[in-house]
């Protein structure tokens, strides 16, 4: 621990989560747990065909049953284009949304929504809609979107942002450090690996619902399963046509996102419906309906070279990468950005780097954000070829990586080149502890014992690899997030943030932030999170930026109210203000004298100079500093099987001062699991038409309890000076590890270099079969 | 049709339509919203109950299946304020995330240790094979249990 | 719908005789396809009541398993591990706990889905079926009750009452191997069973059946017979191998292609020879 950590008497510690107890006595906490009277249950129906136009659609039918209380088409809903990423504004997705149209883009895509007074009847009612479809030739592969003669997916004359309609390009990205022509010219050695990933699906087990209402002054209030409330709220006021002020959004505890809830998939819908019926309305996606309409990773093509010289230093890098982003742009410039930006840097030494790429629209589920966000997608290639690069100089991988990777005190120029979706912001790593990751994570797997030995027990081959990483903390100079406190009379505070808590526990850290500036234990923090009426603003939980971005925010915020505090405490102490010092619910002088909190606070707000002790503060983040991971797997591959079991898994991560360790665990933990399961067994299995063939947990196989190796998650401490109490951010970081480390470790078992994921037991055994013959 | 059931200690009686779910009577007959809907087929775990001392999947239940049977969902584990020490086993290992797994595990756990007082490692991870969790990847579960089940033994 | 809970096999004849009539028991798959509208009864039988229908005991020579016992009954049964262990074995890697404390074996064979695990040892230990009608009740070997995917021989009316199978395989080696996408609630690639009795380095009966590879689980009974008398000598697991991809006529689905079906069931079979069956796969 740093020594600056080691004074903390909140931060640092393993506390409980403040929502833990209502969560595990099943307290009525998520959306769909509210229940109101009188409550329309919405359906949508979903496109038959991945394109076409509807050439005609008759509701009558539909709309005259009984207990059928609304049908939205796109014959009676708003026409504004919009984007559904939730993103700060202006959003650098483009604008290609409506909320209903007469051209539908993926099998799924949203035609009529209805709203009635249960279930079956909703279902009956879309039953009774009569379509019909023009059906249009498809674009089903990120080959044939830019084809000449391709389908136009977006040819409407309203949608904007789009980087070239005709050819199907989303975005474009084209950065250059120096030369790579001249510099592979220049290297001894080349290596070019070229990877593919899969449609992946967040799956958080609750899936995207809303319960929207009007409340007593008729504003609608949408009830929201979201990491983004206030973008839900600017989006919605956007589409709708409605003005901001009537709309309020509230995130109570939501059931997992990952990304997928960055997203305004089902807030228009159903507040139209109670705008024009008067009555609350529940939209919740079933578990086929999340899978065949939600969002996804960008599934991506992505080639990778490396040029070394003989001692191993590289001297060029190129990355190309193609994205393909489904129907809509969601997302589509900034994860393929990110697919360079948040990797590149890592391997700084190198003089040359190109990066490009393109996102093209397909036929084909939506793209989103996905927890690694095009870091995930980078991180396969570029540590598959230097694993490989290590192998053609003959040197030991983590060597390779030792002399390459990004140190203390270090820039790369990729950071200012490349942002999120236009130039990023120079910066310097003011901390990093790699190095250590590296030398603990590998003594744990027990790399130089077990590396190359293929130790073999009947038909499983056993292998080690490893590869290392890093991410961000926050988008610099665009995410903004604030927070509120404001001081009770009893010495307790309420802490109002409009950060986003996921699940991930941010209430709980961002809450030990504000307790240890203002020395009072965490019980006497009340935290009141993400209401757009009663919180202050935050961008949401995404980027990593919750504990970097908000808790600074918090911090200040904490800060100011202390300075309040010592103020109205210096005459009671008969001391100066700068000399005191908040800890146990008091004020101490240096005589050792003390006030409590309750009795300043009582002094504030009854006696003398009257006025609310409390305070708001904001951050806007100038830098996104990274967290480092070194991940090491040992992995058994089944020979007759081609079945690939992950033996042990080893992840050492630097991510500053873990505010709290157990929750910061935590996120590495689940991360890397979800990661097993993109690396190992989930995908989503399209038809020749376009559409998910399993869409069911049944089929799409996310990791069970047995499905879990035994971890180590070690969490070696540095001290980021920009951020709260030291800490850097470690929400996605953990996902990008499992799919290179695991490639790399097969290799070591048997040989072989696996390029798409996820490793199923028919391609690792197909490959060894390719290998062998 | 009528059915009564004992819910978490109470008799219950209700008229319900034939093909209403164990879930859907859970949560929207009576109330109860800590049991969770996570794919509506036995793939999730998120809806597990106890029926008559066995854990399953309401989602794969028709109440009327129910109808003379003692159920028990997370709501009826505590004792007034104070937590089932198996509640208070994943509060404090941080087994909790998102938590709207949580009701499901921790029944699947309860069924568990009713059974298996002492389990092995291998005999937990078989006892909540059937549970999904999208948020801790399972080690902190995996530990909540084991405390769990020490303290219920030290307990009794 | 109606729903009606049978308390006795005579009102469950009754239920029966009328259309659109459903029997559920555990409902692990009922349920499931009927809110996906695959399955539109308008009568449905609760059976979990009839008295008939539950137990497990040891009668003239045979083990009988109600229709109705809860696969974690059967899992757990004394009988069952002691005279078809491998049932036992295949049940444990079959569903859940939960999905186990609802569904019955019974229930999973009338499904007669390709995958269908249960069938794997059933079909090993020679199980027959107990096909109850409103005329006559006769046991129907499984291997015949199978007719395709989702079909067997139940006709309308008919009802199952119990599977019984005769013990006397105590001694046998036995090997199950399932390919799966993960280790828990997941659906065969590929499965293959075997029971072995080897006598003096040979073969003197050997079962095979396989799973998720054909219409239906089945037994290859002509391969059963090529090996029976063979010495178990280093040869055999490779010529073994030939004779069951030859054997089997797998299809390509989204779990897995019709190569690497039958590929993998070959190396697991020479594999279970090669190893005499000791070693764990």
């Amino acid at each position: 621990m740093s020594d600056r950590a080691k004074n903390f008497a909140t931060v640092g510690k393993s506390l409980r989560k403040v929502d833990g107890v209502a969560l595990v006595t099943g307290k009525p906490e998520f959306v769909a747990d509210l229940q109101l009277p009188d409550t329309l249950i919405v359906k949508v129906l979903g496109s038959p065909f991945a394109h076409a136009r509807i050439v005609s659609i008759d509701v009558s039918a539909a709309e005259a049953m009984p207990g059928v209380a609304c049908v939205l088409t796109h014959k009676n809903t708003p026409t504004t284009r919009h984007t559904t990423a939730g993103q700060g504004f202006p959003e650098p997705s483009p604008y290609d949304t409506r909320m209903f149209e007469n051209k539908v883009r993926f099998v799924g895509d949203r035609v009529a929504a209805v709203a009635a007074d249960s279930e079956e009847i909703a279902e009956a009612a879309l039953k009774a809609i009569r379509v019909e479809y023009e059906e249009l030739p498809a674009v089903l592969s990120i080959d044939e979107a830019r084809r000449d003669g391709a389908p136009v997916i977006h040819d409407e004359p309203d949608s904007t942002g789009i980087y070239d309609v005709v050819r199907n390009i989303v975005a474009d990205v084209d950065i250059d450090v120096g030369d790579v022509v001249q510099g592979f010219d220049e290297s001894d050695e080349i290596v070019e690996v070229t990877c593919e990933t899969q449609y992946a699906q967040h799956t958080p087990i609750e899936t995207h619902v809303v319960l929207s209402y009007l409340d007593s002054a008729n504003r609608l209030v949408l009830r929201t399963s979201t990491q983004v409330p206030f973008h839900v709220r600017r989006i919605v006021a956007q589409t709708l046509g409605i003005p901001m002020q009537q709309i309020r959004v509230i995130k109570p505890r939501i059931g997992g996102g990952f990304g997928t809830k960055q997203e305004i998939l089902l807030e228009d819908v159903a507040g139209l419906i109670s705008m024009r019926t008067g009555r609350p309305a529940l939209l919740s996606l079933t578990r086929k309906e999340e899978f065949a309409s939600s969002r996804t990773r960008h599934p991506m093509r992505v080639r990778v070279k490396l040029g070394a010289m003989k001692d191993g230093r590289l001297h060029a890098i190129e990355m190309e990468a193609t994205s393909n982003t489904g129907a809509y742009g969601s997302h589509g410039l900034t994860v393929l950005a990110n697919t360079g930006s948040k990797t590149l840097p890592l391997y700084n030494k190198a003089p040359n780097a190109h990066f490009y790429g393109q996102a093209v629209y397909t036929n084909l589920p939506v793209g989103g954000a996905y927890r690694g966000y095009g870091a995930t997608q980078g991180y396969f290639p570029l540590e598959t070829a230097m694993d490989e690069m290590a192998d053609r100089l003959g040197m030991d991988p983590i060597e390779l990586r030792r002399i390459n990777h990004i140190q203390l005190g270090e820039t790369s120029p990729i950071f200012e080149k490349l942002g999120e979706g236009r130039e990023g912001v120079s910066q310097t790593v003011k901390s990093c502890e790699l190095p250590r990751c590296i030398e603990i994570g590998s003594e744990r797997i027990g790399w130089s014992k077990k590396r190359g030995k293929r130790l073999t027990i009947g038909p499983w081959v056993h292998g080690i690899g490893m590869s290392i990483m890093m991410q961000g903390s926050g988008i610099p100079e665009i995410d903004m997030a604030a927070a509120t406190i404001k001081m009770n009379e009893d010495g307790s505070f309420n802490l109002l943030i409009g950060a986003t808590d996921l699940g991930t526990g941010s209430d709980t850290i961002l809450a030990q932030i504000a307790a240890e500036v203002l020395g009072v234990p965490l019980d006497k923090m009340l935290v009141v999170s993400s209401d757009t009426d009663l919180t202050p603003f935050d961008v949401g939980a995404y980027a990593s930026s919750t504990t970097y971005v908000s808790g600074m925010a918090v911090q200040r915020a904490a800060e100011k109210v202390r300075d309040q505090i010592v103020r109205v405490a210096a005459p009671l102490l008969d001391a100066s203000a700068d000399e005191l010092t908040l800890r146990d619910n008091a004020v101490f002088a240096p005589a050792g004298t003390s006030v409590s909190l309750a009795r300043v606070c009582q002094r504030a707000m009854y006696e003398t100079d009257q006025f609310q002790i409390g305070a708001t503060a904001s951050c806007v983040p100038h830098e996104s500093p990274a967290p480092f991971l070194a991940n090491f797997a040992e992995v058994a591959v089944n020979r007759e099987t081609g079945k690939v079991k992950v033996v042990h898994y080893v992840a050492a991560v630097d991510c500053g001062v873990a505010i709290n360790p157990q929750l910061a665990e935590g996120q590495m933990e689940g991360a890397i699991v979800n990661g097993i399961g993109y690396a190992l067994t989930e995908e989503m299995i399209l038809s020749s038409k376009g559409r998910v063939r399993n869409p069911s947990l049944f089929d799409y196989k996310i990791p069970g309890m047995l499905d879990v190796p035994p971890m180590d998650i070690i969490l070696v401490e540095s001290y980021e000076p920009t951020g709260p109490m030291g800490a850097k951010s470690v929400g996605e970081i953990g996902i990008n590890g499992p799919i290179p480390t695991i490639a790399n470790a097969i290799y070591d078992a048997v040989g072989i270099r696996l390029t798409e994921t996820p490793f199923t037991p028919e391609r690792v055994l197909q490959a060894m079969k390719e290998a062998s013959s | 049709m009528r059915i009564q059931c004992t819910v978490n200690g109470k008799s219950v009686e209700r008229d319900i339509s034939p093909d209403l779910r164990l879930l859907d009577f859970i949560r929207e007959t009576l109330q109860l919203t800590g049991t969770k809907e996570g794919c509506g087929e036995g793939e999730c775990g998120a809806c597990t109950v106890l029926l008559d001392g066995k854990a399953v999947n309401s989602c794969l239940v028709l109440a009327m299946q129910a109808d003379g049977s003692v159920i028990i969902t997370v709501e009826g584990l505590a004792d007034g304020q104070a937590l089932h020490p198996i509640q208070e086993a994943y509060v404090e290992v941080g087994a909790v995330q998102c938590g709207f797994c949580t009701p499901g595990f921790i029944m699947a756990t309860y069924a568990l240790l009713q059974d298996t007082p002492d389990p092995s490692e291998e005999e937990i991870l078989a006892g909540l094979e059937g549970n999904l969790c999208r948020c801790t990847g399972y080690s902190k579960i995996l530990d909540a249990v084991k405390l769990a089940a020490r303290r219920m033994r030290e307990s009794r | 719908m109606r729903y009606q809970r049978v308390i006795n096999e005579s009102e469950l004849l009754d239920g029966l005789s009328q259309p659109g009539s459903l029997i559920v028991c555990g409902g692990t798959d009922v349920i499931v396809k009927m809110r996906a509208g695959m399955l539109q009864p308008t009568l449905l039988l609760d059976v979990t009541q009839i008295e008939s229908l539950h137990g497990i005991q040891v009668d003239e020579g045979h083990l009988e398993i109600g229709a109705a016992t809860l696969e974690s009954d059967i899992m757990h049964s004394p009988l069952v591990n002691q005279h078809a262990p491998l049932l036992a074995l295949v049940l444990r890697q079959l569903g859940s706990v939960q999905i186990r404390n609802r569904g019955t074996l019974a229930g999973n064979i009338v499904n007669a889905s390709p995958a269908a695990d249960g069938a794997i040892p059933l079909l090993l230990y020679e199980a027959e079926v107990q096909v109850v009608g409103p005329a006559q009740e006769q046991w129907v070997r499984l291997e015949s009750f199978f007719t395709g995917p989702g079909k067997t021989t139940l006709s309308s009316g008919e009802f199952v009452r119990a599977l019984r199978m005769p013990i006397g395989t105590d001694g046998f080696r036995t090997f199950f191997h399932k390919v799966g996408k993960r280790n828990a609630l997941t659906i065969a690639i590929a499965s293959l069973g075997l029971l072995l009795n080897i006598e003096q380095g040979a073969i003197q009966e050997i079962r095979i059946a396989v799973g998720s590879v054909a219409p239906t689980p089945r037994r290859l009974r002509k391969i059963e017979s090529q090996l029976t008398g063979r010495a178990l000598d280093a040869a055999l697991p490779l010529e073994a191998r030939d004779l069951i991809t030859g054997a089997i006529a797998p299809i390509s689905d989204i779990r897995a292609t019709a190569a690497y079906r039958r590929n993998v069931i070959g190396d697991l079979f020479a594999r279970a020879l090669r190893s005499h069956l000791t070693q764990p796969l």
